[in-house]
Parts: C-alpha cells; structure tokens; sequence
C-alpha cells in the first residue's frame, strides 16, 4: 500500500485545490474528406469526424471515473480548414463551419478548434476567403474555434493579413454584439503556432501529427497555489530559488495526472497518444489563479514591478518539473495570463495595477500572450492590427510562441464592465493608449522579415 | 521436510519485543517467509508467516515463543494454512482501488462500508484509519476488485452511505497514486494494448 500521507496528498489536490484535466483533445486529420464538391466534403467531415471520436465523451467519463480526476472538457481539433477548404468561397467555407459545429454537436464535445489558416509566409486566395467568412463563421456557429498563424521565427511576420484581421475581428465583435462581442474570443491570432495545442481557441491539428491523436492540457494553478502556500508557512523565510523547487514538485504531480489519463484515453481507444500540455490554465474561481501565485511569491498585486521576472521565474519552473515528469510535453507549455478568466488578474486590471503596456512585458516570459483582454468597442482597426503585431514580434524575434485573443466590447469603453460568465470569465475593459496612431505603420502592410536568429544553419 | 505457520502476536509495545520473538523463532529452528509489524495506540502487534523443521508441533512452537517473550507479556496465536479454507485471488483477475473516507468519526461508518463491499466480492487488502485530533476521521482501504466490476455504480453506492452521515469518499485505481509519487515511467492498463499500439 502506498503510504497513507502520499494517498491523501494525492486526493488533496483534487478535492480541496481545483486539481482536474483541463481538455482532452482529440487530433483528426481531415485531408483524406478533401472532395471538389461541398456536399461531399461536407459528408466526408461529417463521418470522419463522428466515426474517430464518437467514443470520446464516454471513454473521458469511464477513465474520470476509474483515477476519481475531473476532466473539464472535451474537444477536438482539426486539419486546418484552409487546406481542406482551399478554393471554395467565403460562404462555402461557412457551410464547412457548420458542419464543423454539428459533427462536435453530435459527438459531446463544447468546443472544436481547427478554422484556421497559416499565412507566415505569405497567403492564398483560400486563407483570405477563410479570414473574410469568420465574422459568419463565429457569429452563427456555436462550438466552432479559429486560429491564424500570422508569423514564425523562420518567416517574419505577414502585416497585410495583421492589418485585415484588425478590421475582421471588429467585424466579428460587431456580428456577436448581442453577446458583446464574445464572437471574438473564439479566434487566436498566433506565432509561432504549435500544431500540438490542446487548448482553445487555437487548436488544430498539424500536418505531421497521426491520423487520430490525444492530447491533454493540464489545470493545476490551484494545486501549485496551496503547495505553496504549505511551504511558506513551514518555511517563512524562505528564498525565490527554493519557492521555484517548491513549484516544480507540484508541477511533476500535475503532469503527471495529465500523463496518466491521456495515455490511458487514448488506449482505451485505441489512437496515439500526443502531448501533455504543462500550461497552468485558470478559471475565474478565486483559489485558482494565476495572479494569486505571484501574490503570494511577494507581489502585493499583479502588474506592479516584479510581476515580468516573478512570472518567468513560474514558467520556468512549471517547465523543469513537467519535463522530468512527461517525455511527451507539448502545446504552449507555459503560464496563461488571460485577462478575463483570472480572478485575480481581472481585480488588478480593475484597480489599475495591471495594464495593457504591463501585460504585454509579461507575456514575453510566459505563453500565451495577450490573451481574453477585453478593449474598448471604438478602437481603430489598425491599432488592434499595431497592438497584435507587438504581441506577434515579441514571439518572432524570441523564438516562442505568443498569441493574442483581444475582444473589442461593442458599445463599450475602457473602465466599463464585460463578463461572459463561465470559463470566459469576466473584467473591466482595457485602456488601450495611443487608439488612432498607428494606421501608417499598419497601412504600409508588407512584410516585416524574418529576425537574424532564423539563420542557425 | 519443513512445515508452515502463521503466527500472530500482541503486547504493549516495549524496546527488544521483536528482538525476543525473533530470537525465540531462531531457537525453533524457524525460516522467516514474510513479516508484517505495526504498532497502534502504544500496542505491537505482528503477523509472521514462518517455515518450521517438520517435527515442531504448534504446541512446541507456542509454548516456546511464549516462554521465551514472557517478561513482555506477549499474546501468541498460531495457524495451519492447510487447515484453512483460504481466499485464492489469482493476480490479473482484479484490480487494486484505494477507498478514501473522511469526515466527521460516525459510529458504524466502517461496518456499513464493508458491508457494502464485500457484497461484490471485493477483498479489502489493507486498512489504516484514524481518527483525527480535531474528532475528524480519516480511512484509507485498499480494496482487490475483481474485474468486471462497475466502479461508478459502486463509487455512487458508497457516496450514498456516506453523505448522509456528512462524509467524503473516493475511488481511486492505484495507478494515480503511482503517477503522483514515483517518478518511474506511468503505469497503464491495459498494458498489452498499450505495447501493441506502439510496436506498429
């Protein structure tokens, strides 16, 4: 028998910190359902999709059981429909979202991700016609979930499709202002993409993955909140180096939950298993926030000096301890820091503490980026393309991952309250200094090239 | 020729008790197979399962160890497995789950569990609880379900019994109990499926 203390600490997690599996994430490769013809296409997604994860839902529910873990949700991620979709027009290309939506319907998952186009290159008339149907696409699908890759480290950052995407997600907020603009929040603009990403918005099966693949993104801010907590009351004096050792033996647990139930779906049924995703993912529930660990590390508020190199020191170690835990660590592995679904983050954007400017410094030391801010319905088009673009350049030059999922609230202005309840959470919207000066940096479009570190051959 | 025995024994615990019985089982001419020591509430007790040279009679080997642990005042009590009926559970036809109550310390709790689960046939390998300074009451068990069994059905069972009376329980496979504190690569069932997936 393992020891009784080992047992109960175990079980603590679970019960008393908000330890559970964040998504399963079901990869499918759509590329053998390609047809010239809608309908078939369609059909083809259709079967594919409800064929490979029918026992998804069921299979989650029986390993939840068997480990006693909670498995929040469940999800699937597709081949990018800008491959599969590629020369159909914008509204075919809705009529493949719908049919996106109701084959994630029929089988029991909330989200699927996989609406997405990669253009750090450059782009195809197909990726335009995907960027132009979005506004439809989110505002009349439910579980539908976009993504586009707009630079790499290898290829420098695409500004004609930064400087289009300014004006569609206005668009998009504008088409789902009965729901202030939630529509929004269902579209990730990236670089450097992982094609491993459990988490949504931005999921989507790579190229070079299995036909099927299980992937699993791990909780666990709340785990690593009171593990700390425990330490500092035993140990008060304590230093930063030892507080991040704390960290990585929590870490190693959570993975390690992460690794046990995704290898055991994906046996179950019968498919590859692909990555645990370390990121520490909260929720809006107090007790389960990013912000609330750096207050306690010493920070009297998220976004005051010391929250850049508290959070680093965080990711780095949720990093160490994940690695040692898990060979198949994946996704953006890092610390979330979105705005909205942080209790504690949404209170020091409140209170002042924590800005826009403030937010961006941090999202260089962690992933994902600018993510659920929310901003003023009356910003300029190419101030939300600038403001993506200084996201998508801290990813580029640093060689990591960064995205931006910022909602403009219609009708709304910064300091005004947005709440989406759930998952999504809630905030007061953002001030986004200088709105209206950077329309001729952004209208000069292009390319902006890829850094010097590309070069390591 | 050689006989085995399983020998239990009990008395306050005391510094040297295990050094007198293990010398006595020595003087027996006794091979130790597989021992199991604890002591709860300032009292040992110790289970011993024991090979004799074949012509030592229980009554010889009772009467020795008790002899011979007198000024400890040990209590001794031998068995002849082959004069038992034992329980056989053939490893590969179960699964081990760990059963963890706590909560307030109800009068009962234990025998109403126990009853609950031995009516599926599921053995109960191992227990430790406790009850708590603060009057709480902590139960670990660890139970060998035999396959076949719906774990959710008995999960909700025991929720059931045990949320009148104010009490959390969970069900829990070994297994994540191993993940969360061995750092040894997972361990998964079923594994050959596992091992055939991978071997493409």
């Amino acid at each position: 028998m393992p020891r009784t203390d080992d047992i109960l600490s175990t079980l603590r997690m679970v019960k008393q910190e908000n330890l559970d599996v964040r998504t399963v994430t079901m990869g499918i490769n759509l590329f053998h359902c390609i047809d010239r013809n809608l309908e078939t296409l369609c059909n083809n997604i259709y079967e594919r999709i409800t064929t490979s994860a029918k026992d998804l839902h069921s299979t989650c529910e029986t390993v939840s059981t068997r480990y006693g873990i909670p498995i929040v949700n469940k999800r699937l991620a597709v081949t990018p429909i800008q491959r599969i979709g590629d020369g159909f027009r914008p509204e075919e290309l809705v009529q493949i979202a719908h049919t996106l939506d109701r084959a994630a319907a029929a089988v029991g998952v909330d989200l699927i991700g996989g609406f997405s186009a990669l253009v750090h290159s450059g782009h195809t008339q197909g990726a335009l016609n995907l960027i132009e149907s979005l506004p439809e696409v989110l505002s009349q699908t439910e579980r539908v979930c976009a993504s586009v890759n707009v630079g790499t480290t290898k290829s420098g950052i695409n500004m004609n499709i930064l400087s289009l995407l300014g004006k569609k997600i206005i668009e998009i907020a504008n088409a789902t202002s009965d729901r202030q603009g939630f529509g929004a929040a269902k579209l990730v603009v990236f670089a450097n993409a992982p094609e491993d990403n459990p988490f949504m918005a931005g999921a989507f099966h790579g190229d070079a993955g299995a036909d099927t693949v299980i992937h699993i993104g791990v909780s666990g801010p709340g785990v690593v909140k009171r593990g700390l907590e425990r330490f500092l009351e035993a140990v008060p004096g304590c230093t930063l180096d030892e507080i991040a050792s704390e960290i990585k033996c929590t870490s190693f647990r959570v993975t390690r939950v992460g690794e046990l139930i995704g290898r055991e779906v994906a046996a179950r049924l019968g498919v590859k298993f692909g990555i645990v995703d370390l990121s520490l993912a909260p929720t809006p529930k107090v007790g389960d926030s990013i912000g609330e660990i750096l207050e306690l590390v010493g920070l009297k508020h998220v976004g005051v000096p010391g929250s850049t190199a508290v959070l680093a020191m965080l990711n780095d170690a949720v990093k160490k301890g994940g690695v040692f835990a898990s060979s198949s660590v994946g996704g953006l592995s890092g610390a979330f820091v979105p705005v909205m679904e942080d209790a504690s983050l949404a209170d020091a954007a409140k209170k002042g503490f924590l800005t826009i400017e403030k937010l961006e410094a941090m999202t260089s030391v962690c992933s994902v980026g600018l993510d659920m801010v929310p901003v003023p319905g009356d910003i300029d088009p190419d101030t939300l393309a600038a403001l993506m673009a200084d996201e998508i350049a801290i990813g580029v030059f640093n060689n990591k991952t960064t995205a931006t999922r910022i909602v403009p609230i219609p009708g709304k202005r910064a300091g005004e309250h947005v709440s989406f309840g759930g998952l999504f959470g809630e905030s007061v919207i953002m001030n986004v200094p200088g709105n209206g000066c950077s329309a001729s940096f952004v209208g000069r479009g292009g390319h902006i090239p890829a850094p010097i570190q590309s070069l390591r051959n | 020729m050689t006989k085995r025995y399983i020998i239990t024994l009990m008395a306050a615990n005391r510094v040297g008790i295990l050094s007198a019985v293990t010398t006595g089982l020595a003087e027996l001419g006794a091979n130790l197979m597989e021992v199991s020591q604890t002591v709860l509430n300032g009292f040992f007790t110790i289970i011993l399962d024991a090979e004799f040279p074949g012509h030592r009679s229980p009554d010889v080997i009772v009467a020795h160890l008790k002899d011979f642990c007198r000024p400890y005042g040990v209590e001794i009590d031998l068995k002849d497995p082959e004069e038992e009926e034992l329980q056989n559970m053939t490893e590969g036809d179960f699964e081990r789950f760990f059963l963890t109550v706590t909560g307030n310390d109800e009068p009962g709790m234990i025998r109403q569990i126990s009853a609950r689960i031995s009516q599926e046939g599921i053995d109960i390998s191992d227990l430790y609880a406790k009850r708590q300074p603060d009057t709480s009451f902590v139960m670990v068990m660890e139970l060998s379900v035999p396959l076949g069994i719906d774990v959710l059905v008995l999960k909700n069972d025991l929720e059931a019994v045990c949320i009148k009376e104010g009490l959390t329980v969970t069900l829990q496979h070994e297994n994540i109990f191993a993940a969360t504190n061995d750092p040894r690569p997972i361990r998964l069932l079923p594994v050959k499926a596992v091992h055939d997936l991978y071997a493409e």
